[in-house]
């Protein structure tokens, strides 16, 4: 991975916008320089903002993970550059950019100050380093996406004060160093399958808890037997029941065709006669009903029809004459108008009542066939009598008629039961007495006793061959199931052996390659050590394999207490442990160190820069104040720098600046001149 | 509809009528009505003296019937008429009617059923 550039946004001491490069893609491919640039040299006095610089990175790869909740809300606090703040602004930002083999990528960090909220964005970057599109992604997903590249543990190897990384000297035994360390040189990896095998062991173990043995099945398999021999014997039973309810059967219709053939033998019987007479009383009851009924309701009526449809006929004979009547005299309405005035006119000598009466009745005539008046219409005089309305007409005219019935073949049926039922009468007076069924009825009431019993019973043994069934379907469909998970989990004896024999071969294997790491870790700290220390000033390195601590003895073979080693020492040490984990684990990460030569003389400075800070990895940001690095030092140093940027604090404008430069004009590659 | 009184000799008649048909008095007394209306040649009002029996004419009509005899009546004496003669005139045609059921039964054999021969005479 390579920082392409960090861009401020009035977050903290920088105000506006001011970005920093970290390389220069045109420079490097045109370069022809013969020693690796890879040192980026930020200079600035304290308080000039290189602590922020260094937060920065964290802040967007790690968010508020890295710090404590304290530290952070401070940081939040302050996270606006207060220039901008006072000129009414409200936002400050972090962009992080970087690449590595998957791609280019900026990470964005927005703070709010007035609501003290941070935003979050990634975007990907196209090979011009301009935002191609923003990548939607969850909170958790992004800490997944940076861990996969630098893992949070891990970055205090990566990004560090060079001031306080000798305490990892100190704290190399504790825990938290040691998985740290080991997930660098990737054993956290291996540690990880480990406890994958163990866990995929733990739930084969469960798994066989719950597989289903075989003696479960064979215990069904004897119940199933069990049952099936109940039903065995009960079905022989229902078998043995259902033949003798057909022979008993049988036998029961034959004594019954027998006992109605003793008794349509003899004449009719008392009994039968009897049930005729019951017949025949029932029927004449009937006949006899309806009769009265005919009596108390339609014979009236019957009687009453022709005078009803006599009614109707005068009704509507009636209806229709004063219809017309009324009709006619509307024709005449303009004539008797007219006459009435006339004959009102006074004559010399005055008209006679007689004459009157003549005049009119003759000028009707006139007035008839003058206006074609057809006086034919009322053909007869008609009486009206029934003085009735609309609705008294329309009841009467809808009178109902009753209906006459055929009440002469009941009465001759009626008559004719009464007959019959007086002949079975006397004949019953004279039947003879009933045959003697008795034995043959003892006989079928004890065939029917029998029949009884052998359904009750068969009864109770097809709900007895019902539940058996049922329970045998039951059972049969238990070993099915059983069976299917058997199959389902298959031997997972097999398995847990498979997997353990995995884990052990995968524990061999981490034990190896533990061995192989701390043997490398070793060789690679010894190295380190001979070129940054002076001779003989060491002898021996000894790496831990499990606790991955650091032992070094001197010339004498006795170990030294590296405790008591003076701070720059310490700082040695730890700085070579580092770089040891770095050429073991092979990753490529861009190295960030603050301060890194405070506390070391001229020579351990000059062994730093020259195998340390020029080998450690292709990107090496160091940041530092003007009295670490002096002019001759950095002139040993400017032949791999890449790029120079200075911090500086405007007391005027309140706010720093990011200038390209250091605080010592640069060297010109020697080579080159 | 009001109340009115059988004649004595109506009552005796209307308790044989109802000897012969076996059928209770209200169902006599419609018959009477029927046979005196259809097959008397004039309704009139005949003095008789009463018996104690008292009935009232809507054992004849009642609802529609109502109508339906007061113009059948009208119809059979040719001339309107109102409520009070209206009884008078029912009661008039029950005691015809009792007269020629009385008749009619005479005329028959002691074999012969008087039901029988209403039904013959009537139900076409």
């Amino acid at each position: 991975m390579i920082f392409e550039y960090i861009r401020f946004k009035n977050y903290r001491p920088y105000y506006g916008e001011q970005t920093m490069y970290f390389r220069d893609k045109n420079e490097e491919q045109s370069s022809s320089s013969i020693h690796k640039k890879n040192i980026i040299l930020i200079g600035g006095l304290n308080g000039h903002g290189k602590t922020s610089l260094i937060n920065s990175i964290f802040i967007c790869f790690y968010g508020r993970r890295k710090f404590k909740q304290k530290e952070y809300d401070e940081l939040m606090r302050n996270a606006v550059n207060k220039k901008h703040l006072s000129e009414g602004g409200k936002e400050g930002s972090i962009e992080l950019a970087f690449t590595d083999e998957t791609g280019s990528y900026a990470i964005e960090v927005t703070f709010n100050h007035r609501e003290l909220k941070e935003t979050r964005r990634v975007y990907e970057l196209n090979g011009e380093l301009k935002k191609v599109r923003e990548i939607a992604t969850t909170e958790q997903a992004f800490y997944e996406f940076v861990d996969q590249r630098i893992p949070m543990d891990v970055s205090q190897f990566f990004i560090f004060d060079a001031e306080k990384i000798r305490d990892l000297v100190g704290e190399q035994e504790q825990s938290e160093t040691i998985r740290a360390i080991q997930r660098v040189v990737s054993l956290e990896l291996y540690n990880q399958l480990l406890k994958d095998l163990d866990h995929i062991s733990r739930e084969l173990t469960n798994d066989l808890k719950k597989q289903v043995k075989d003696e479960d099945i064979k215990d069904l398999f004897g119940r199933l037997e069990e049952i099936n021999e109940k039903l065995d014997r009960f079905e022989n039973d229902e078998k043995q029941v259902n033949e003798q309810l057909v022979a008993l059967s049988e036998e029961e219709l034959a004594l019954q065709r027998e006992r109605r053939q003793m008794i349509s033998s003899s004449s009719a019987t008392k009994q039968q006669l009897n049930r005729w007479i019951g017949e025949y009383e029932q029927k004449l009851k009937h006949h006899k009903d309806f009769l009265k009924k005919f009596k108390e309701k339609d014979l009236q009526q019957l009687i009453l029809l022709p005078a009803i449809r006599d009614l109707k006929q005068k009704l509507k004979r009636e209806k229709e004459y004063l219809e017309a009547k009324y009709r006619e005299e509307l024709q005449f309405v303009d004539y008797d108008n007219f006459i009435v005035k006339l004959l009102e006119v006074k004559t010399d000598p005055p008209l006679t009542e007689k004459q009157k009466i003549h005049l009119k009745m003759n000028g009707r005539e006139i007035w008839a066939r003058l206006n074609n008046i057809q006086r034919n219409v009322l053909k007869e005089q008609v009486q009206v009598i029934h003085d009735v309305s609309n609705k008294d007409y329309q009841t009467l005219i809808n009178y109902p008629e009753a209906r006459s019935r055929d009440i002469k073949s009941e009465i001759e049926q009626m008559k004719k039961a009464e007959e019959m039922l007086r002949r079975y009468q006397s004949q019953l007076e004279d039947a003879p007495d009933e045959i003697d069924t008795s034995e043959i009825d003892e006989k079928i009431k004890m065939c029917n006793r029998r029949l009884g019993e052998l359904r009750a019973a068969k009864k109770q043994l097809y709900t007895l061959i019902r539940k058996l069934r049922d329970e045998r379907s039951r059972i049969q469909s238990e070993i099915t199931k059983k069976e299917q998970e058997k199959n389902k989990l298959g031997p997972i004896e097999q398995k847990i052996d498979l997997t353990n024999r995995l884990r052990d071969a995968i524990q061999e294997f981490i034990d190896r390659v533990t061995l192989l790491k701390a043997k490398q870790l070793k060789l690679a700290v010894e190295a380190i050590i001979e070129q940054m220390f002076r001779k003989n000033e060491f002898g021996k390195v000894e790496f831990h394999p499990e606790k991955f601590t650091l032992k070094i003895y001197d010339q004498e073979g006795k170990e030294v207490d590296l405790m008591s080693r003076s701070e720059g020492e310490k700082q040695l040490i730890a700085l070579a442990m580092i770089w040891a984990l770095t050429k073991v684990s092979e990753t490529q990460i861009p190295f960030v160190i603050d301060t890194p030569l405070a506390r070391l003389d001229s020579i351990h400075r000059s062994n730093l820069v020259n195998y340390y800070f020029t080998k450690l990895s292709d990107q090496v940001i160091i940041l530092s104040t003007d009295t670490e690095i002096t002019q001759d030092f950095y002139e040993e140093l400017s032949p791999f720098i890449k790029k120079s940027y200075l911090l500086t604090f405007d007391e005027q404008e309140k706010y720093t600046k990011i200038e390209e430069g250091y605080f010592f004009k640069k060297v010109t590659d020697p080579w080159l001149a | 509809m009001a109340g009115v009184k059988l004649s004595k000799r109506g009552y005796e008649i209307l308790e044989s009528v109802m000897a012969e048909l076996e059928m209770e008095r209200p169902e006599v007394l419609r018959l009477a009505f029927a046979k005196g209306l259809t097959e008397s040649e004039v309704i009139q009002e005949i003095k008789r003296e009463h018996s104690d029996f008292e009935f009232p004419t809507s054992v004849i009509a009642k609802g529609d019937e109502v109508l339906l005899v007061k113009h059948l009546i009208i119809d059979k004496v040719q001339t309107q008429i109102d409520e009070m003669k209206l009884d008078r005139l029912i009661l008039s045609c029950i005691e015809q009617g009792l007269e020629i059921m009385d008749e009619e039964i005479k005329q028959l054999s002691k074999a012969d059923s008087y039901l029988l021969y209403l039904i013959q005479k009537h139900v076409k």
